[in-house]
């Protein structure tokens, strides 16, 4: 890796469900990583709350209902699933008074030093993606780490081998854009790019751009 | 979280007025946090046993005895139809959290308290055994072998160690109760037979290619089988592959199989499919379209479509002398035909023609709309149209599916390529070798859905009058009532059946089922209902050899299982139980044929191994299990494109009717119709000959209940769940929350906000959870996500219906017991219920 080096996502939103394979799989990757238990008197620690992939369910449009009953409408919805953008201008890391949110140099990654953190939840308010997820027990902040352990040895991040509709992709900036190009701008409910730039490709779904809101607060 | 706004350019940008530390990423240090330590980490072959129609594998990670996490099948380069990657679902992702619940079944128990409480004591396996041996002698002998019934339950899928271990105890102690049919296709399955196909019989996703208009009605392949090989990964494949399809989505939701890849969704009333499909045969028909395209098509592969071929189709069966067709000949009314009943013409002609204009007014798709649909079929080069299983699930199912699949025949271009025949598609499968569950002297088999009957009236239960098979006439009593019941993986005694409040009065009463038997993993709600439970091995913990299962997509594959840990607490397998019952039972060499688990598998593999549906399995199956088990997985891609009705259309053949055609008209159900029994009282039971609209009970059409119970509820897969499996693993319960749909415009009348508890309640109980106020569900439309935990309040609150209220959210807490008329099945989509505040 160089100092050039930056990683990134790409997600493709005309293919992906929002079946939430990545955000059950990351959650199976991150436990071991947060807790320590032994599972058989305590069963796997629930995490809730702690969501290092979340998966957004965005929708709107309008109904009417004719004289006879009968329905018009212009429903739409898509799925939109956020890890970590591992922006370029991180301003979770602007907002950490301690130093433990940093960019790594060689690739970009955007980590949390946990003895330094001190739990004060500035960089989960200031990150429009929700990235930071405030750990209420051990009181540090937790999220994507892009799988730094899996990179190193040469596999991809838990989240994108587990998408079933390939959906998702992972590598650097670089490579992503020469095989998806700069694709097609963020759209809602994301934040505009400009905010972080974020290193984050998206594919459109035909109804990205239509005015709707997200409609599962309760799941993210 | 918190309901934030995702944009928080303000927050961002005011972060240097308001925190001292803010800095530059890129002055950061290189600070790297320290991987956790590494065990020697064992990795072994493991799959997802459920109902969902696929058995994904799963790589499983353990150390020191303990699984540490699991992974999916990243093994191959993942290109799709040669080697694609056979990657589990959120569901298949949380096995490590299912495995170690708390909530595992640890010890054999047996009942203490009343029958339903839920209390139970720890007893050896001896005692287990014992008494389950000893009572099922008692029982076979005091009553009779069709008062055992091994229930329906799908909840592990295993080939060896499977509930067919079950059948073999059931089978040496002289045999059990049958059944037919299922939960998830009973009424379908009889209709497409009585047309003259499967089902699931239709063209193959891949022939998709060949065609230029889809139509799916109820058809949500992403949500159902949501397997990274599975259907809904070959649906998309196949839409992308395919520009010019145009596709045409109708479901009473906006489902995740829509999401931006339809052209068009028009959402319908639950239950009145058929209508829509009426409407649209009455502009084909009516326009002349049919006369000039498909009635050649109509005259010689069918039957039934108008009068002359009835008098054409009723002069054959009189003249050839077959007693078979001879016993049809009175059934065969040429009046009943389709035509006729669709222009409200003939003998028809008081119920007035089924135009679009008639069918926007039940339906909820305009007549503008119901035009338009037929107008692209009737212009389609290749229409490919599927109806789901959402369809049959109603109270009209049988009809509803066969008025649907008229559709796909009356373009007249069933047989060619990119066209289907209405069914389920047709997928791939590799062959694993099972357990043989021995066979059974009991001939006598009840629908799947009427055991509650057989519990207090299977003495009476007729072939006339409940569908009863086997007995000698449609007269003759089943004769038994039930008396015990082995719920083996199966959730179906409460849960998962129809009035789940009404089951539960039945079981409580333990004079009348005398001994329940529940085999599973954790304290369901059936298992509550136990008299003894005996607590399984889960599929992390179990050697074993599976195949794909029945709806995986076009990959079919195997997986060699191999135990991740060793049995926890004192878990047995469903094999290793059932040997210690047949010892009890004295009959452990029949039992076990000589063989232990190794060698058991090792012959199944053998089977599978020479088994010539697998001989293009990649890697090609190694000569031992043991070496299987070590790579895992095989797979293997048919990649021919398969048309539904090719052989008959193109070929000389026939189909598996008794006229051998397609028939519009049904034979079957012309004389079921006339020599059944109905209930006059249940709005709806009557079998017609011909595909036709059925108005029932608690459907949009009925008047005596829609004042009380304005909305129709409708069930729905969830994504978080399969049926009831998985419901108590925590991660999946708030990954896919579990709540009511409803209407925006519907919740701003009743003053719901988003996320505020309400009631729901039919006749037949309460259930209170939480409402998503959503633009995806159609107006005067609830839907709930099926399978959550029937759960009666402990604090005895009862609700508007006047029962305990459910706070499990339980959807068959407010569905009705009401066997459908023809396949018996179970009618739960056909509901109307009343909601409030809570």
């Amino acid at each position: 890796m160089t100092e050039q080096t930056q990683y990134g996502f790409y997600l493709d939103t005309t293919k992906c469900t929002g079946c939430k394979a990545c955000h059950i799989s990351c959650k199976d990757r991150q436990g071991d990583i947060i807790r320590k238990t032994n599972p058989i008197e305590q069963g796997v620690p629930a995490l809730e709350g702690i969501n290092w992939r979340r998966v957004y369910e965005y929708g709107g449009g309008s109904w009417s209902t004719n004289a006879d009953g009968s329905f018009e409408q212009n429903i739409f919805a898509y799925y939109t699933s956020i890890g970590c953008n591992h922006c370029n201008e991180p301003v979770c890391v602007k907002a950490c008074p301690t130093g433990a949110m940093h960019k790594r140099r060689e690739d970009g990654l955007v980590l949390v030093h946990t003895d330094l953190c001190i739990g004060c939840n500035s960089c989960a308010e200031a990150c429009p993606y929700d990235a930071p997820q405030l750990d209420p027990q051990r009181k540090v902040m937790t999220k994507c780490d892009g799988c730094y352990d899996r990179l190193a040895e040469g596999k991809q991040p838990i989240c994108v081998g587990s998408c079933p509709l390939r959906a998702l992709d992972f590598d650097t900036m670089v490579n992503l854009r020469a095989k998806y190009g700069n694709g097609d701008g963020h759209m809602a409910p994301l934040p505009p790019e400009s905010i972080t730039s974020p290193n984050l490709i998206i594919k459109a779904n035909k109804n990205g751009g239509r005015q709707g809101e997200v409609l599962n607060y309760s799941e993210v | 979280m918190e309901r934030r706004s995702f944009l928080k350019a303000s927050a961002a940008l005011s972060c240097a007025a308001s925190l001292t530390g803010c800095k530059t990423g890129s002055d950061d240090a290189n600070v790297t946090p320290t991987p956790p330590p590494v065990a020697d980490e064992s990795i072994s072959w493991s799959a997802c046993l459920v109902n969902c129609g696929s058995n994904c594998p799963v790589k499983v990670f353990s150390s020191d005895g303990i699984i540490t996490r699991v992974e999916a099948d990243n093994e191959t380069t993942d290109e799709y139809g040669v080697n694609h990657q056979i990657r589990a679902c959120a569901r298949g992702r949380s096995l490590r959290q299912r495995t170690y619940a708390p909530d595992r079944l640890k010890t054999p128990m047996k009942r203490v308290g009343k029958r339903g409480e839920g209390k139970f004591v720890p007893i050896s396996w001896d005692e287990a055994a014992s008494t389950v041996a000893s009572e099922l002698q008692r029982i076979a002998s005091e009553y009779s072998n069709k008062s055992i019934l091994k229930l329906y339950g799908t909840g592990a899928y295993y080939g060896f160690s499977s509930s067919n271990c079950f059948n073999r105890i059931l089978n040496l102690n002289g045999g059990f109760l049958n059944i037919y049919g299922n939960y998830s296709w009973a009424q379908q399955n009889e209709a497409a037979a009585a047309t003259g196909f499967g089902s699931t019989s239709g063209s193959i996703l891949l022939s998709l290619k060949d065609s230029d208009l889809f139509i799916g009605l109820g058809y949500n392949p992403s949500e159902m089988r949501q397997s990274g090989s599975g259907e809904g990964y070959d649906f998309l494949q196949a839409i992308k592959a395919n520009d010019a399809l145009e596709i045409i989505m109708i479901d009473p939701r906006y489902t995740d199989s829509m999401a931006g890849k339809e052209d068009n969704w028009f959402p319908i009333r639950p239950g009145t499919d058929a209508a829509l499909a009426e409407g649209i045969a009455y502009e084909m028909i009516s326009s002349g379209w049919v006369d000039s395209n498909s009635k050649n098509f109509l005259d010689k592969f069918c039957v039934g479509y108008d009068k002359d071929s009835l008098i054409k189709l009723k002069a054959e069966f009189q003249a050839s002398g077959d007693p078979k067709k001879l016993a049809y000949v009175p059934y065969i009314n040429p009046d009943d035909n389709y035509k006729d009943y669709i222009l409200g013409e003939g003998t028809f002609s008081t119920k007035g023609p089924r135009t679009p204009s008639w069918a926007a007014k039940v339906c909820g798709i305009s007549e503008t709309n119901i035009k338009k649909i037929a107008s692209k079929i009737m212009n389609a080069r290749a229409p490919f149209i599927i109806t789901g299983a959402g369809v049959n699930r109603h109270a009209n199912g049988e009809q509803a599916m066969r008025s649907c699949y008229m559709l796909s025949f009356l373009t007249g271009k069933v047989g060619q390529p990119g066209v289907s025949n209405g069914a389920l598609p047709s997928q791939g499968s590799l062959s694993n070798s099972g357990m043989s569950g021995l066979s059974n002297p009991v001939k006598e088999s009840i629908s799947f859905f009427t055991f509650p009957d057989a519990i207090e009236r299977g003495h009476e239960m007729t072939a006339r009058k409940d569908g009863i098979r086997g007995t000698a006439d449609l007269d003759t009593p089943l004769g038994a009532d039930l008396k015990a019941i082995f719920a083996l993986n199966s959730n179906a005694l409460i849960n998962q059946h129809s009035d789940s409040n009404g089951i539960a009065k039945i079981l409580e009463d333990d004079t009348k089922c005398e001994f329940i038997v529940v085999c599973d993993c954790w304290m369901t709600p059936s298992a509550k209902f136990a008299d003894i439970l005996l607590p399984d091995t889960s599929w992390l913990e179990s050697n074993d050899l599976v195949n794909d299962s029945y709806a995986s997509g076009i990959m079919g594959y195997l997986v060699a299982m191999k135990a991740a840990i060793d049995p926890l607490w004192e878990c047995k397998s469903m094999y290793d139980m059932c040997a210690l019952i047949a010892d009890k039972m004295g009959k452990l060499g029949e039992y076990t044929e000589g063989k232990d688990e190794a060698g058991w598998l090792a012959e199944l593999y053998e089977k599978t191994r020479t088994n010539s549906n697998n001989a293009n399995a990649i890697p090609p199956l190694p000569s031992t299990y043991e070496e299987a088990q070590k790579q895992g997985v095989f797979r293997a891609f048919d990649g021919k494109a398969t048309v539904a009705l090719e052989s008959y259309i193109n070929g000389a053949g026939k189909v598996n009717t008794p006229s051998g055609k397609i028939e519009i008209f049904s034979l079957q159900m012309a004389q079921k119709g006339a020599e059944w029994e109905f209930n006059d009282e249940v709005k709806g039971d009557y079998i017609s000959s011909i595909p036709m609209y059925q108005a029932t009970w608690e459907g949009y059409e009925d008047d005596e209940t829609s004042e009380d119970y304005p909305f129709q509820l409708m069930g729905y897969h969830t994504k978080g769940r399969t049926h009831s499996s998985y419901h108590n693993v925590p991660w999946l319960r708030e990954a896919v929350e579990d709540a009511v749909w409803m209407n925006p415009g519907d919740a701003y009348k009743k003053g719901f906000t988003q996320g505020s508890k309400v009631l729901i309640w039919s006749k037949r109980g309460t259930i209170e959870l939480p409402v998503r106020v959503t633009p995806r569900v159609a107006p005067g439309v609830l839907a709930l996500g099926q399978g959550a935990w029937y759960t009666p309040d402990p604090s005895g609150r009862v609700g508007p219906s006047g029962h305990i209220i459910d706070i499990g959210g339980c959807i068959n807490t407010l569905t009705r017991y009401q066997p459908s008329p023809f396949a018996k099945g179970n009618p739960q989509h056909t509901n109307r219920v009343q909601i409030a505040s809570a």
